[in-house]
């Protein structure tokens, strides 16, 4: 995926009704007598975020849905404004293959290449409290998600002696096409600028768990330093590996020819957007269940990945994608569509892929976190030949980017 | 020697005889009155897809994809995508608790379900939500039963006994039955256990005693019958068989799939000519 866009909660015309509902929102299964008269609807969805969201237009899209009420529970009461024109967020997710496939077929992915605002129909936005007896509950409000604590599943998680700074980057205007992602791993930990457009670069920088309060404390001016020398800095190399590393390429560059590898330098930022630095601690979660009676996961809420790769809301939009296929099915197959047997397909099938990516981020991320010189020299050497040698070049790349064909 | 040989040939599997093949069975319901007793004591658990019944819920990813499919070719109508199974009337023969009755009437099918065990059909009717009251229905009566009331004669363009047979005496009169109730060029489905050394071992001692996937007691495996003869059968009753597969289940996943080999499960989808 060559170009990358800000994504933020465009909605766009569909069918359902979006309750605003106070943070303290709680879920109470009473039944068979609720106590106050509550409003009956086939599936909720708890949290009005990018899967979330996405969620609620597969429901609307699909046709074995369109005579269901779909109920979609975000806490913020105001719509984003999407334009143009406006400033870029400083949230900006890739998006893979997969994920771009989930929208073309959606209907959204022309509204989000244009980045203009359409006009949501029959949208209810109303401050109050609401009693809802849903059919299904479908979580998808984070990886902090209350609706799985409540359900009592388990998790596996654990915290990475890291943050995540992010900001949205200005660049020297002498940058040519702004079409490439650039990621550099530090002994600190990987830094990475994704393009927005020709001017513009989201940045995601793992920084220590210590060094994050000094990051976010430096003036913007100061930081717009860190970061060029971070891209550019020689000092992070080791020259045992450095020279072992171009022996060892000169050797089989005599036996594998080398694809041509196109150099270019990272870009030169000059600007930080005002306001947009921030800075959130990172971990690995995995629930032990992404389903219950009546309950489904999806999103961080499942499962939470270190940004990395740029695999957290792709994996997410991949669940909303299998979700959705698992219930058409049950749709199809007459069944009541929370019936448990089609949630337990819905839950085998993610739980393996989501599992195995986010244990390979995770190892990934153990192997750069070193800088133990034999290590570090090994994961060069690798890394270089990866780069040269193309089919293995186009296999990484393809997993990453999750392109079924 | 010779006098423990015979003690214990009582428990050597005693192959089906069919009626078309030997000796008569003169039987005026196809129903037995142990067979009822066991089901009585099960009603109540029907609707917990993790429970005893799990196996029959997880075999609705095979069977009514398998109905639906045949149903929608033997017919014109143009269907729509969520109610494809409108304008069919259905019989379930011994619906249990609703298993298979109520997905079909999801799927916009009249359907009626019919079951010996009064507490059965008390639990299936129980169970129906409401947007199915009006295209759902059921009966406590036998196969026979249904026939000798007229207004059910040549009504139904489809009937479905899925794992029935196995518990029935005469299966001869039992699809003559189905003959008279099926309009012309009606559909009958079967699903049933085959009788080999394969179904006693896995299909009975397995999964009753091992797996614990049906209650122990559940199968008698005399009672079992092979396809060879099931076709037979058909053929007699004035049916031609259309397909005939087997299925395979796997007790780790609780999921079922078709298989080549109808060594254990088998399904028949038959026409009345």
């Amino acid at each position: 995926m060559r170009q990358l866009l800000s994504l933020r909660r465009s909605l766009v015309s569909i069918r359902f009704s979006s309750y605003s509902v106070s943070s303290g929102a709680t879920v109470s299964h009473d039944w068979p007598n609720p106590p106050v008269p509550a409003e009956n609807v086939d599936v909720t969805i708890a949290g009005g975020g990018l899967v979330g969201s996405a969620m609620a237009l597969a429901f609307a899209a699909s046709p074995f849905f369109k005579n269901r009420k779909i109920v979609l529970l975000e806490s913020q009461s105001k719509l984003p404004n999407v334009s143009k024109n406006q400033p870029y967020s400083n949230r900006v997710c890739a998006l893979n293959t997969q994920s771009v496939n989930l929208f073309r077929k959606l209907g959204a992915w022309d509204l989000m290449k244009s980045v203009r605002v359409q006009k949501v129909s029959r949208m209810q936005l109303q401050d109050e409290k609401v009693n809802l007896q849903t059919g299904l509950l479908i979580a998808a409000d984070g990886y902090q998600s209350s609706i799985r604590e409540m359900a009592g599943i388990s998790t596996i998680q654990w915290n990475y002696d890291q943050f995540g700074i992010v900001a949205t980057l200005q660049l020297a205007d002498n940058t040519p096409d702004n079409v490439v992602a650039w990621q550099r791993f530090l002994p600190t930990g990987p830094i990475a600028c994704l393009p927005l457009s020709n001017t513009h670069s989201s940045l995601v920088w793992t920084v220590p768990k210590s060094m994050h309060k000094s990051m976010m404390n430096l003036t913007d001016e100061q930081f717009v330093d860190e970061i060029n020398k971070a891209f550019t800095s020689d000092t992070y190399k080791q020259d045992v590996v450095v020279s072992m590393t171009d022996r060892l390429r000169s050797y089989w560059q005599q036996i594998i020819p080398a694809s041509p590898t196109i150099s270019q330098w990272p870009p030169t930022i000059i600007n930080i957007e005002p306001r947009s630095r921030a800075a959130f601690p990172l971990s690995l979660l995995n629930a032990n269940q992404y389903v219950r009676p009546r309950l489904a996961l999806v999103g961080d809420s499942a499962h939470r990945i270190h940004p990395m790769a740029g695999q957290g809301v792709n994996m997410g939009f991949g669940d909303v994608e299998c979700l959705v296929k698992v219930l058409e099915q049950a749709v199809r197959d007459g069944a009541d569509f929370n019936s448990l047997t089609y949630l337990v397909d819905y839950e085998r099938q993610r739980q393996a892929q989501c599992l195995a990516r986010l244990l390979s981020i995770d190892a990934l991320n153990r192997l750069y976190s070193t800088k133990f010189t034999p290590v570090v020299a090994l994961r060069s050497i690798g890394l270089s030949f990866v780069n040269e040698f193309s089919p293995f070049k186009k296999f990484f790349a393809k997993q990453a980017a999750s392109s079924t064909s | 020697m010779s006098i423990l040989f015979r003690s214990l040939s009582k428990f050597l599997p005693r192959l089906r005889s069919i009626t078309v093949l030997s000796r008569p069975l003169s039987v005026q319901s196809s129903v037995d009155p142990d067979e009822v007793n066991r089901f009585r004591q099960l009603s109540s658990s029907w609707w917990n897809e993790t429970g005893e019944y799990a196996a029959l819920h997880s075999l609705n990813q095979l069977r009514i994809p398998f109905v639906r499919e045949q149903l929608l070719q033997s017919s014109t109508q143009t269907n729509d995508v969520i109610k494809p199974l409108k304008g069919f009337k259905l019989l379930d023969v011994g619906c249990g608790g609703g298993i298979l009755s109520e997905p079909l009437a999801r799927l916009g099918a009249s359907v009626l379900g019919i079951d010996a065990v009064s507490e059965n059909i008390s639990t299936a009717r129980f169970h129906i939500e409401p947007s199915l009251k009006h295209n759902l229905n059921y009966k406590d009566v036998t196969l026979e039963e249904l026939c000798e009331n007229v207004e059910h004669i040549e009504k139904y363009d489809a009937i479905i006994a899925s794992e029935v047979v196995e518990h029935i005496n005469d299966v001869d009169s039992f699809i003559g039955n189905i003959g008279k109730l099926l309009k012309p060029k009606g559909l009958c489905f079967i699903t049933t256990l085959n009788q080999t050394a394969a179904s006693y071992f896995l299909g009975v001692i397995a999964a009753e005693y091992i797996f614990r996937i049906v209650p122990p007691g559940t199968h008698t495996w005399n009672k079992f019958i092979r396809p060879s003869d099931l076709v037979i059968l058909f053929e007699k009753n004035g049916f031609s068989v259309l397909v005939n597969n087997g299925m395979v289940y796997n007790p780790i996943t609780n999921r079922w799939s078709w298989s080549t080999s109808k060594a254990i499960n088998y399904a028949i989808c038959a026409a009345k000519n």
